[in-house]
């Protein structure tokens, strides 16, 4: 039936459905693991929605550019969509710093009025915690630089700034493990211990889902699926890694420095 | 992209060693967009440069006179439509209705309108 309108109206696609069933086996097998500790159901539930999210999002990809069926609307409605997405992940931040700042601001008798608690010794926020802010502000920056190259049609200088982006996010990971792995406190050091690797920790799983979107995004560039009109992937995951960004220093300039 | 890293690791291992990069190497630029656009979104780009702002007619249109003798011709592929009235500058509701294909119809502000032939879509 041919139509006259600018909307995507989608073809059936069994996705939605099985990623709706694949995430309630994720939520169900979580559950059992942290009371069964058994890990296998949940690695099982995890690689089947892997596999759903990676069928769903392909398709995407196909109908926006072997297909055109993304018109200027769709466009601006896929836009919203994650604009939508991503106010929902700052209220999900929004809740961990409340809870940072309802133990931080008022210490309870339990922690000895103090705050830091007594015996914790937080992170010197001039150390590993400034070299994060550099690495992730420079990777906000080529990530911009490869916006730009990408709608001035300079290919190789969006990959090589993607490819920047994506050294630099890994390296931020990196530096987050170290600094775990040669922690003084854990997470269940008191409050202190819950909200700092909770906030920080989630920041983390942030960050590498920002990273492997932006190499999603690289992908498309490079089998050419984006143009300097279309590039979606590039526009979104730039979004999300600036969020990303944003949240980090929140997280620096609270937890880390107001903390010590 | 699996399969262009196991054709790239065949590639690589086929090499001689003093072959240069320039078989895999990236181009500066990007093929010009026209030509990689395909599809509803190629049409919409091409009616933006030609001037026809609203090929697929979603824009509110502007009411001019009519009367019985000379509606408003409003243009459908199929035998009926909805259209919607917005009678005055103050309305706050728009009114709807079905638009059948004959004779003039009238809306409850007087205005006259009438569905008439059009190309579908692909002519266009």
């Amino acid at each position: 039936m041919k139509k006259n309108h600018p909307f995507h109206l989608v073809t059936n696609s069994p996705w939605p459905i099985l990623s709706s069933f694949a995430l309630m086996n994720l939520l169900i097998s979580t559950v059992n693991l942290m009371n069964k500790k058994d890990i296998l159901l949940m690695n099982l539930s995890l690689m089947i929605l892997m596999l759903n999210l990676y069928q769903w999002w392909r398709d995407v990809k196909r109908e926006s550019s072997i297909k055109g069926d993304h018109t200027i609307i769709v466009k601006k409605m896929i836009k919203m969509g994650m604009i939508l997405f991503i106010l929902s992940e700052v209220m999900f931040f929004i809740s961990f710093f409340w809870g940072f700042f309802h133990a931080s601001l008022a210490p309870s008798m339990e922690i000895g009025l103090k705050w830091p608690p007594k015996g914790i010794n937080p992170f010197n926020p001039l150390e590993i915690p400034l070299l994060n802010t550099i690495v992730l502000v420079s990777s906000g920056a080529s990530i911009t630089w490869a916006h730009q190259a990408l709608i001035s049609k300079k290919l190789k200088q969006t990959i090589e700034s993607m490819l920047i982006t994506i050294m630099l996010g890994l390296y931020f990971s990196f530096l987050q493990w170290w600094e775990y792995k040669n922690s003084s406190f854990t997470i269940s050091d008191s409050i202190f211990g819950s909200s700092f690797f909770l906030t920080t920790g989630f920041h983390g799983i942030h960050v590498i889902i920002g990273t492997m979107f932006i190499i999603t995004a690289i992908q498309s560039i490079y089998t050419l699926k984006s143009n300097s009109v279309n590039h979606l992937s590039l526009e979104l995951s730039a979004w999300y890694w600036h969020f990303v960004d944003v949240v980090w220093l929140f997280l620096y300039l609270v937890i880390y420095w107001w903390n010590k | 992209m699996a399969s262009y890293i196991v054709r790239s690791a065949m590639n690589i291992s086929r090499r001689g060693l003093f072959t240069s990069a320039v078989r895999s190497a990236i181009p500066e630029e990007f093929p010009e967009t026209m030509s990689v656009l395909t599809g509803l979104e190629k049409k919409e780009i091409e009616a933006n440069i030609a001037g026809k702002d609203d090929r697929f007619e979603v824009q509110t249109l502007k009411r001019g006179d009519n009367s019985r003798e000379a509606p408003i011709a409003i243009r459908s592929v199929y035998k009926s439509r909805v259209i919607g009235c917005i009678c005055t500058d103050e309305s706050t509701a728009i009114q709807w209705m079905w638009l059948k294909r004959g004779a003039p119809q009238q809306c409850a502000c007087g205005h006259y309108f009438q569905l008439t032939d059009a190309k579908s879509a692909a002519g266009q």
